[in-house]
């Protein structure tokens, strides 16, 4: 998986910009957001999933919730 | 304060089986931690947790709210919640019809059923699985609006669309469709949470029961599986943060509760009335039977039985009982008028209404027994009274019951099937997907233990010390295991236990159809009881049962043969409970109660009631068997702690056997009322710490030294209460079933034939299996005649006065039908070949080749093996040339006798002609081996060995809290008792439990105490079978 490098938050939770592949995107609109516990039995981390617009198009990022860290997980054209 | 924000309205508990992770208790906890004003209960098409969920919401002091997720016909789910017990009363009908015109375990609404009963209901949308969500997820908009429109036509404002943010793919479109959705039609929306655990914690837990409930393995994907651990019991700040788009979602939580009223009206009276004859109130008549029913009983009526009387009928009276007590007795007539053999037993005993009303057999007055063991005012609590039937016509009385009260105010009474250690490590085993063999010798090997012992257990238990559990690598499922300990895993059937109602039963609580289509309610005894409705235990004896067989058969041979007429002091039954020969003898036959037997020398009815006393674990772990048999054999002389014991406990040798005792001691020693006497009873029976023992103890001390007791003696009294009450019998319970045991002693004694024939007719019962039970006939000079095709019918029958036949129905395999047919074709001659009976009865070839093996052919041919290879050609044979007479193929050699005892063994559950130790015997004797009767004969202290089938292992609670393992060695010459004490069980008790479990060797020293004997065992092991 990709990380992304960098996630800018607004205040109530909003992602603004993301940078993946040394790329800043500007986020228009948070279309959704899922929460997947994955297998938990494995150890596997549950992530969040965000589906965001873009104007580079429709990106989906998720994050590790113990590390907190953000992945890329799938770009829609 | 601050003030409340948000209540939640969609809650499962454990009640949802397999859908949910937990007790309503925690769910109530938890939401009054939270400070929310209410909450609700919605498990699906049930609401088995409605008892305990309202006490602890009253507990807890919040508003419970009861209601039910359904799914309707088409699969969509919607939820359902009581606004009060008018919608409580619609609830229970509709779910009931849900249950009854659906197939067993897939409840379905129709739509005309909601029609009917939605009055005082209020539903929500339900989750992403209700109908209107579910079409605007496939984008069918108009759809979703029509639907939302049907609804909202039917519930008017009482229909909420259910907004839920769960953290699921598509929850923000949904709601704000669902938003737009209401908002265009004017229905107002209400914020859910979908609950199904109280902390996120609990969601693997929960996600494994869902596996356990879908089938599959963890690791399977399927669509029921939760996604995420969002479905705890939010606090209202989170649901806030969730809802900010919504705030109004919010309010109708509180707008909904403050709708909702408690459904169940405690104030309610439940119970059903007897049709009285006119004119008469229930007590009148109930007064009118009693003394009717104490003239015939007593002869005349002493003032002393007139006081006893008066003061049972006032009781019952102010409780407001008499229906009960007339329902009973119309029961019990009803059957003794079909001639179904019936008996009270239990604390009824202890009540002279119920003798003189013919509902027991005890006499309370000659027996002293306290009346408040059974009732009284200051326990206000329904009586219990239990009547065992003839377990072959227990039925028969159910269905009268149902006839008389209308199949409307009668169900059966549920249990909740729990998890206990094997059925964990079961379910648990599959999902976590280790190997089937493996968690079938785990399940084997475990004791019956609760599912959160089983860690300690793998080290306490030296079956389960072997084998791979201890391993890392089972640590998890064990965890497991012991998380879901006590979840109720699914509804069952009460033994006995009918509910009847004055109002119809389906307005208190839905019903469903359980296993042999009986309705049950969705209570169980507990609840029931709790509720206040009123439980009739018709339970099966089949002790009834083999003395009405066995009685039947001897009054052939011997008419006017009635057992009621069985002189209870007929020396020969005395002699054969003195010599301990009782296996089979209803309640006396236990290795333990055996070696009682050969000690008490019991040589009355009293003897034998103490017995029935004595051998349990209050007495045992009271160590009061010892003192009891010294004392009554004279052999030490009978002391009291205190003068004023002694008129309690004189009939019991000093020694505190039943609970009418602790009864009396405390009211006698602590100046008690009879009544708070039973409580402080009931209170030692289910004080559960060693704090709150203490505390009861105190206040007896307490009470007896401020009547001039010393201290010293208060507190003796009181260890040896504490000891026994907590497992003890009442003896108005030993004394209802101690004529049973005796009769069927007496039967045991002097019909040996006919009362083994009987007992193997109602298996299972009791404490041996039938290849015991033929064993110990055997010993007994019985003879056991093989199956026969020409012979054998359905039963066990008596031939020549000492010889059993062995029926057809013993045949493993066999059908019902296939019986009646080969009995109806030999109406019309003996089969006179294998040829001729497959001609005749077209029996199923598995059964037919089980016949041959079993013998069942021996006297047309003798060769088994040989007919057994006959078979292919008969069946083919006879459909195309039925005329043609063949034979068996010649030149096999048949089974050996050794195979062949095998083979039955295998096939009737026991053999015909000896037992399976018999062909080892050669070796055995080489070895140094004895048999079990050389054993027996062996001077004390001898040390043998002895070789066997070990019959029935127990480890019966030990005042030590020691381990101490009690069974019986079986061989062909009969049984003799081991003992094996801890640090011999902790060696080689893997050969006595689990999967390792078989023919044993015991190497041992002889005891013998009266005419019993015991093997002290020393070592165990396997019999090599080579």
């Amino acid at each position: 998986m990709v990380q992304a490098q960098q996630v800018l938050w607004r205040k109530k939770g909003k992602i603004l910009q993301f940078k993946c592949r040394g790329q800043w995107h500007t986020v228009r609109e948070a279309l959704d957001r899922w929460k997947d516990v994955g297998e938990w039995w494995d150890g596997e981390a549950p992530k969040l999933f965000v589906r965001l617009l873009t104007d580079s198009g429709v990106w989906e990022l998720y994050r590790d919730l113990t590390d907190g860290r953000w992945f890329f997980y799938r770009r829609y054209d | 304060m601050r003030a409340p924000v948000f209540a939640h309205l969609h809650v499962h508990s454990y009640f949802s089986f397999l859908d949910g992770s937990a007790p309503p208790e925690k769910l109530v906890k938890k939401a009054a931690d939270l400070e929310m004003p209410a909450i609700a209960l919605t498990d699906h098409f049930n609401v088995s947790g409605a008892v305990r969920f309202f006490r602890s919401a009253k507990e807890a002091g919040i508003k419970p709210i009861l209601g039910a997720e359904v799914v309707l016909e088409g699969g969509y789910h919607l939820t359902l919640l009581a606004t009060g017990p008018r919608g409580y009363a619609n609830l229970c009908r509709l779910l009931t019809r849900a249950h009854i015109s659906s197939p067993r375990g897939n409840p379905r609404c129709s739509w005309a059923g909601l029609e009917e009963h939605a009055e005082g209901l209020l539903a929500l949308s339900g989750c992403r699985r209700g109908e209107i969500p579910s079409l605007i997820l496939q984008r069918k908009y108009a759809e979703a609006r029509e639907a939302a429109l049907r609804y909202k036509a039917l519930w008017g404002s009482s229909f909420y669309l259910e907004l839920q943010d769960t953290l699921l793919p598509g929850n923000r479109a949904l709601n704000r469709c669902l938003l737009e959705l209401g908002e265009n039609l004017k229905i107002p929306v209400v914020a859910t949470n979908n609950v199904h655990y109280v902390c996120r914690k609990d969601f693997p837990t929960h996600d494994v029961l869902t596996c356990v409930r879908l089938g599959i393995k963890l690791e399977d994907v399927h669509p029921e599986r939760p996604l995420n651990d969002e479905n705890y019991l939010k606090p209202p700040e989170t649901m806030a943060h969730l809802f900010t788009f919504c705030p109004q979602a919010l309010h109708n939580t509180i707008r909904i509760a403050e709708i909702c009223q408690p459904a169940l009206d405690e104030r309610q009276n439940f119970s059903p009335r007897f049709p009285l004859p006119p004119g008469q109130s229930a007590d009148a008549f109930l007064r009118e039977l009693v003394y009717r029913g104490a003239r015939e009983r007593y002869g005349c009526i002493t003032p002393e039985v007139e006081e006893r009387l008066e003061k049972e009928l006032n009781v019952i009276s102010r409780l407001g009982f008499a229906d009960y007590f007339l329902i009973t007795w119309d029961i019990v007539n009803y059957a003794r008028s079909k001639g179904i053999r019936c008996a009270g037993r239990g604390s009824a005993g202890a009540s002279a209404v119920a003798y003189c009303l013919g509902l027991t057999e005890v006499d309370p007055i000659s027996r002293q027994l306290v009346f408040e063991r059974f009732m009284s005012l200051e326990r206000a609590e329904k009586p219990d009274i239990d009547i065992d039937f003839d377990s072959r016509y227990r039925d028969v009385v159910a269905g009268y019951v149902y006839r008389k009260y209308g199949e409307d105010h009668v169900a059966a009474v549920a249990t909740y099937v729990t998890y206990r250690a094997r059925s964990a490590v079961r379910d648990l085993g599959k999902v976590f997907g280790y190997p089937e063999e493996e968690i079938d010798s785990l399940a084997k090997s475990m004791p019956y233990i609760p599912a959160d012992e089983i860690l300690p257990a793998l080290d306490r238990f030296p079956e389960l010390r072997r084998g791979p559990w201890k391993g890392e690598r089972y640590r998890r499922l064990l965890e497991f295991c012991g998380l879901i300990a006590g979840f109720p895993r699914h509804l069952g059937t009460h033994l006995g236990g009918l509910v009847v109602t004055g109002p119809p039963v389906v307005e208190i609580s839905p019903l469903q159809v359980a296993a042999k289509e009986i309705k049950i309610c969705q209570f169980d005894r507990n609840d029931i009881e709790e509720l206040g409705l009123v439980k009739l235990d018709l339970l099966s004896l089949k002790a009834l049962s083999l003395l009405e067989e066995a009685v039947r058969d001897i009054s052939r041979m011997k008419p006017g043969f009635r057992y009621e007429k069985i002189p209870l002091d007929d020396p020969d039954t005395y002699r054969l409970l003195n010599r301990a020969q009782t296996v089979g003898v209803f309640q006396l036959e236990s290795p333990a109660q055996r070696a009682l037997q050969s000690r008490l020398k019991a040589e009355n009815m009293e003897d034998v009631v103490a017995s029935l006393a004595l051998i349990r674990p209050g007495p045992i772990k009271g160590n009061m068997v010892e003192p009891f048999i010294t004392r009554r054999r004279g052999l030490e002389p009978v002391s009291y702690l205190h003068p004023s014991l002694k008129p309690i406990l004189e009939k019991t040798y000093g020694v505190v056997l039943f609970q009418e005792q602790v009864i009396a001691i405390a009211s006698e020693i602590a100046g008690f009322t009879p009544g708070e006497a039973d409580r402080l009873r009931k209170l030692m029976t289910h004080a559960r710490s060693l704090k709150e023992m203490k505390e009861i103890g105190e206040e007896f001390v307490r009470r007896a030294v401020s009547r001039g007791i010393d201290e010293k003696t208060a507190r003796d009294i009181f260890s040896c209460l504490e000891g026994y009450a907590s497992y003890g019998f009442c003896e108005a319970h030993a004394a209802a079933f101690a004529t049973t045991a005796y009769w069927t002693a007496y039967l045991s004694a002097h019909y040996p034939a006919y009362f083994f024939a009987a007992l193997l007719n109602c298996q299972p019962m009791g404490y041996y299996s039938p290849a015991t039970l033929a064993n110990e006939a055997r010993t007994r000079g019985i003879r056991f005649l093989p199956v026969d095709v020409n012979t054998s019918t359905d039963r066990f029958t008596v031939e020549k006065a000492r010889a059993i036949r062995i029926p057809l129905s013993r045949v493993k395999g066999i059908r019902q039908n296939t019986v009646a047919r080969i009995l109806k074709a030999r109406q019309e001659g003996p089969f006179s070949s294998l040829r001729d009976f497959y001609v005749r009865t077209q029996t199923e070839r598995d059964t037919l080749e089980n016949l041959i093996l079993c013998g069942a052919f021996d006297t047309l041919h003798p060769n088994r093996k040989a007919l057994l290879a006959w078979v292919p050609e008969v069946i083919s044979q006879s459909c195309l040339q039925p005329s043609l007479e063949l034979g068996p193929p010649a030149g096999i050699k048949d089974f050996t006798a050794a195979e062949k005892c095998l083979l039955e063994y295998e096939i009737l559950g026991m053999s015909a002609d000896t037992h399976f130790m018999y062909f080892f015997r050669d070796r055995l004797i080489k070895e140094g081996y004895l048999t079990a009767g050389q054993a027996k004969e062996m001077p004390d202290g001898s040390r043998v060995k002895v070789a066997g089938l070990p019959v029935r292992p127990h480890r019966p609670p030990t005042r030590s809290g020691k381990t101490v393992v009690f069974f019986s060695l079986e061989d062909e010459t009969g049984m003799i008792d081991v003992t094996v004490f801890e640090d011999v069980y902790d060696k080689y008790g893997h050969f006595l439990f689990g999967p390792e479990a078989g023919p044993l060797t015991v190497t041992g020293i002889i005891q013998h105490r009266g005419e019993g004997t015991a093997l002290i065992s020393r070592k165990l092991g396997p019999v090599l079978l080579k």
